[in-house]
């Protein structure tokens, strides 16, 4: 009894500075966020002036209201779920798959497919960008939403993502389904894939993200307005010459809302990922 | 049919199966530019690739004598050198304190990932706006504190530190979090046994949580290293390379080699063949020793 | 392994030379169709969608949209145009034409000729096959748009940087507002006294990362960089006393604190922290926007003499056009620059509106156009003076001047602690380099 209040006691002491650190990160998380939140609500003359302001000091929604004239939010906003999630499912799938095999499998050419995929992760992609895009087009997928996606799935930091994650699993699990008679495919989807829950969770996340921010293939392998994405939309703002601080800040407060409540719906699987893996355990 | 189900079914086979479609995408939209990149480090060609010229290494023997190649190289080093710890241990360390699932890690969890889901344009220009010098909210805020007036994106060896910092906060949220989901995986047995030989939290930390996360670990370091000698867009939007090119690095420049001025496709190419068996040296390196430790 | 690196090498060369090959003759092989036949534009165009692309992100790309929107509304020729602004013009266009493809018609700076010049038609009959005037345009520019007897492009806007400044903080100086400087010298004593530094307030306001604006005050103390020298090139760097002038100035101005060393200079000057600045129309939108009260000028001559130098832009057709798209390109153009009923034009609405200097005569004569304040100052300069900007008009190295030699000549004397000589010295060596390149 006594022994555990001094631990109790000790807890607390160690968690009053872990608490501050914490929270003094998230601090400098939050003050500039929130500044650039509260400044999509000024008025373009606020958010460039001396002395310059945090607390809004007159409350405006015309920088919505500017962003909502210029672009055609909806259709882009479209065009940016089939990006983000035609991508996101196929490369769930095929970088899962990807990883499990190099966790998993001990086969011949292991090592130099390993070094080969990480090699592409190794190349700035403003390099790769113009033979890239002479690849997609000779194939007949440029203006598409096809081209948009399929070069995009496979990316090689997402399956040594999954690879880490099911490199975790003791193999011992395969190989009991093995003798339970389940096929490699089985294993793979039934056993294995909800083991690494929350991982394959993150890899949804960031997925989407990427393809959701991303502003430089879209704007190169389409042509057509229609096919624009929110992300190009949203750089019309930032001119050559001059840049609309206000309008730029409340189109970056309308494409973060989306992948926020995503995350946030997204934190709720990691918690069940950890339940599940519990009970294994 | 049934046969061949049950050909491909056999554990080193259905490897390659496994692997098909990753493989081929990886090929067709990854190797092949690549190696069409890499090829054309040997001719002069422009960024429109209308007319080429055969002139083999001397693209190469331009970039060593380049000083402004030599010096982005450096600055790569240094902003490597300076994200890299920082990220991968640092996001270690917060993620081991917000494990937990409960309301307060997971307020916490939700305000380091903001970051991660902002553009890289509207992060560069939030914080050039913040730390202008004369403008930005910080500097005011800092110089109103008696701190004195700090330029922060206009100081030769202050700026590359800043612009550290901007991508650390940038991306330490994601780094943090895919820590948190690997440590959240290792097995609670683990722990109940330890606590019973009375092993505190911080060896626990160390003797359970470590190596069993170590998969993890390496992908972040592999990933985030390849990732920093890659930087780009953040110093794009915030410096772009300056003040007095102490920000530019390997990909800006080759960027504006290949975009805006003298543009060269082959040049650019060349350049990027070098980063790229820098990069390529480190991380069979890593992996060598990624592979003993497994 | 070593054998295999091999192989993979001759893999690489052979794949990539046949990508080059293929690409080249996709590249000359649609540019030799644009030769037309004397065919009636109205019938060939209609019921035709064109292609335009362009980087005019920001405000005065709102205002395009709404010119094109009008013109889809209004042509009875049933063209369709449509439009695609780009945050990333270089990659979109560079990676399209490297693939043979494109857009109809591209709106750029017309020193994209030098390097897209393989990509862009000859579009001299332009003046044949519409009701446009050549003799309207003013030949100055059209010079810059063309290359020997081609013309590659029809004028859209012609950029002059002016200078600006901010009366109430003349005022505040003791200084009169309505008298901006003339010379560099009133420009330095007159930074030296609005210069505050209890307010954070700077006299001058010259931005050591914009290199436009950097060249368009330079070339007035130390004219040209790079001039045709009897049929080659030469850079004018090294002992330029001019552009020595103006680096020793810019550096006491910073170490007085009379300049900022700032890259994002813009932003101080509509806040009202900066004195007087210099920068292209487009600067006014943002003074405007914040109410400050601010006056515009002609830059402060220099040794150099009187010089009106400008940047060009226009419209051009790519050789991935068809004859048919051309012509309904060239419609389109057309509108541009013809009047309505009431006697107004796009052209004129957009010269007015964006404050850019008329590139033909008869936009020049409206009431509109003279009553425009700003317009009326841009055009006070001196129409003889010659237009050049930085380089010889015709010198295909701007970008490379522009991009590399001066940005490394000013950082190198704001920051590197190098001598004014020796940073001239240093971009000599850089231009001559360039220069070389295209004496070859």
């Amino acid at each position: 009894m006594k022994k555990k209040k001094a631990i109790k006691i000790k807890n607390i002491t160690i968690s009053i500075p872990i608490f501050i650190v914490l929270v003094i990160l998230a601090l400098l998380v939050l003050v500039p966020v929130i500044w650039m939140t509260l400044s999509a609500f000024k008025p373009e003359k606020e958010i460039i002036s001396w002395p310059p302001t945090f607390i809004p000091k007159s409350l405006t929604l015309e920088n919505f209201v500017d962003v909502q004239d210029r672009i055609n939010i909806l259709r882009y906003m479209l065009n940016s779920i089939i990006y983000a999630g035609g991508t996101t499912l196929l490369a769930v799938v095929v970088n899962s798959m990807a990883g499990y095999a190099y966790a998993f499998y001990d086969f011949k050419g292991k090592t130099g497919l390993f070094l080969m995929t990480l090699a592409t992760m190794m190349v700035p992609f403003q390099v790769i960008m113009v033979p890239l895009f002479l690849v997609v087009f000779k194939m007949g997928m440029y203006d598409s939403y096809w081209g948009l996606i399929i070069p995009r799935v496979a990316v090689a930091g997402s399956i040594f993502m999954m690879r880490a994650a099911f490199s975790g699993i003791p193999k011992e699990l395969a190989e009991a389904a093995r003798i339970d008679g389940l096929s490699e495919m089985g294993i793979f989807w039934r056993i294995m894939m909800p083991q690494v829950k929350p991982a394959a969770i993150t890899l949804v996340i960031l997925s989407i993200n990427g393809s959701w921010n991303d502003l430089l293939w879209p704007m190169i392998v389409t042509s057509r307005t229609e096919m624009r994405t929110l992300a190009n939309g949203l750089a019309l703002f930032i001119g050559q010459n001059t840049i609309e601080y206000g309008a730029a800040f409340a189109g970056a407060l309308i494409s973060l809302l989306p992948m926020f409540i995503l995350y946030m719906a997204g934190q709720k699987y990691f918690v069940e990922g950890m339940a599940s893996a519990g009970l294994k355990g | 049919m049934k046969k061949m189900m049950k050909y491909w079914n056999k554990p080193s086979r259905s490897a390659y199966l496994f692997l098909a479609p990753s493989v081929i995408l990886l090929i067709l939209f990854s190797v092949v530019p690549l190696i069409i990149a890499f090829g054309l480090s040997l001719f002069d060609v422009s960024i429109t690739m209308d007319s080429a010229r055969f002139i083999g290494m001397e693209n190469f023997v331009e970039a060593f004598r380049d000083s402004r190649f030599i010096n982005s190289l450096k600055v790569t080093a240094i902003f490597t050198g300076l994200e890299v710890p920082l990220q991968v241990l640092g996001a270690l360390v917060v993620a081991a304190l917000i494990t937990k699932n409960n309301i307060k890690n997971k307020f916490f969890r939700a305000v380091y990932f903001l970051p991660v889901i902002c553009s890289a344009t509207a992060i560069g220009i939030m914080w050039k706006m913040i730390l202008h010098s004369n403008i930005g909210f910080v500097t005011a805020a800092l110089q109103s504190m008696g701190l004195g007036k700090i330029n922060f994106l206009n100081t030769p060896g202050l700026t590359i530190f800043v612009v550290s910092f901007i991508s650390i906060w940038r991306s330490f949220g994601i780094s943090a979090i895919i820590y948190v989901t690997a440590i959240q995986q290792v097995s609670a047995s683990l722990y109940e046994a330890a606590e019973m030989d009375g092993a505190g939290k911080i060896r626990q930390f160390w003797h359970i949580t470590a190596p069993s996360i170590r998969p993890t670990f390496w992908y972040i370091l592999m990933t985030r290293f390849a990732g920093a000698l890659q930087i780009f867009d953040i110093i794009y939007i915030t410096t772009n390379g300056g003040p007095n090119y102490t920000t530019e690095s390997t990909v800006t420049y080759i960027y504006s080699r290949a975009f805006s001025s003298r543009s060269s496709m082959g040049y650019a190419s060349a350049m990027s063949v070098i980063l790229f068996a820098i990069i390529m040296v480190v991380t069979v390196i890593m992996y060598r020793k990624m592979n003993q430790e497994d | 392994m070593n054998k295999m690196s091999k192989w993979k090498r001759m893999a690489a060369l052979g794949i990539s030379t046949m990508m080059i090959v293929s690409t080249a003759a996709c590249g000359s092989g649609s540019g030799g169709n644009s030769k037309s036949e004397k065919t009636d534009a109205k019938n060939q165009s209609k019921g035709t969608t064109i292609s335009f692309w362009n980087s005019f992100t920001g405000s005065d790309g709102d205002m395009l949209v709404e010119l094109v929107n009008r013109y889809n509304k209004e042509n009875e020729d049933g063209i369709t145009v449509e439009m695609d602004i780009s945050s990333d013009f270089d990659s979109q266009l560079s990676t399209a034409f490297a693939a043979g493809t494109g857009p109809t018609m591209i709106l750029s700076s017309s020193a994209y000729r030098f390097t897209y010049g393989d990509y862009m038609q000859d579009i001299s009959d332009v003046f044949d096959k519409t009701d446009l005037d050549k003799d309207d345009f003013i030949q100055s520019y059209l010079d810059y748009c063309s290359e020997g007897d081609k013309l590659y492009f029809v004028p859209f806007q012609v950029v002059g940087y002016y200078m600006y400044w901010n009366k109430d903080l003349f005022e505040a100086a003791g200084l009169d507002p309505e008298a901006p400087p003339t010379t560099w010298e009133e420009w330095q004593t007159y930074a030296e006294k609005i210069t505050d530094e209890s307010k954070n307030v700077y006299g001058s306001g010259i931005s050591y990362d914009y290199p436009y604006q950097i060249a368009h005050m330079m070339q007035r103390l130390g004219g040209l960089s790079v001039t045709d020298d009897n049929g080659s090139w030469k850079a004018n760097f090294a002992g330029n006393k001019g552009y020595a002038d103006f680096l020793t100035m810019y550096k006491t101005l910073t170490e007085n604190g009379d300049n900022p060393l700032e890259a994002d200079t813009d932003s101080m000057v509509s806040a009202g922290q900066i004195g007087m600045t210099v920068g292209g129309p487009w600067v006014t939108a943002g003074l405007d926007t914040a109410g400050v009260n601010y006056g515009i000028g002609l830059i402060p001559q220099g040794d150099a003499g009187d010089m009106n130098s400008v940047e060009v832009l226009g419209f051009s057709v790519t050789t991935t056009a068809s004859d048919e798209e051309k012509e309904a390109a060239y419609k389109f153009i057309e509108w541009w620059n013809s009047e309505n009923e009431e006697g107004s034009s796009p052209a004129l609405e957009w010269s007015v509106a964006n404050g850019f200097p008329a590139y033909t005569y008869s936009v020049q004569e409206k009431d509109e156009y003279k009553q425009s304040e700003k317009l009326s100052v841009m055009s006070s300069a001196n129409p003889d003076a010659p237009t050049d900007f930085i380089v010889d008009s015709s010198f295909p190295g701007i970008n490379d001047i522009l991009n590399d030699v001066i940005p490394e000549m000013i950082n190198s004397v704001a920051f590197g602690n190098m001598s004014v000589n020796d940073a001239l010295e240093k971009a000599q060596t850089t231009a001559d380099k360039i220069v070389g390149e295209y004496n070859k």
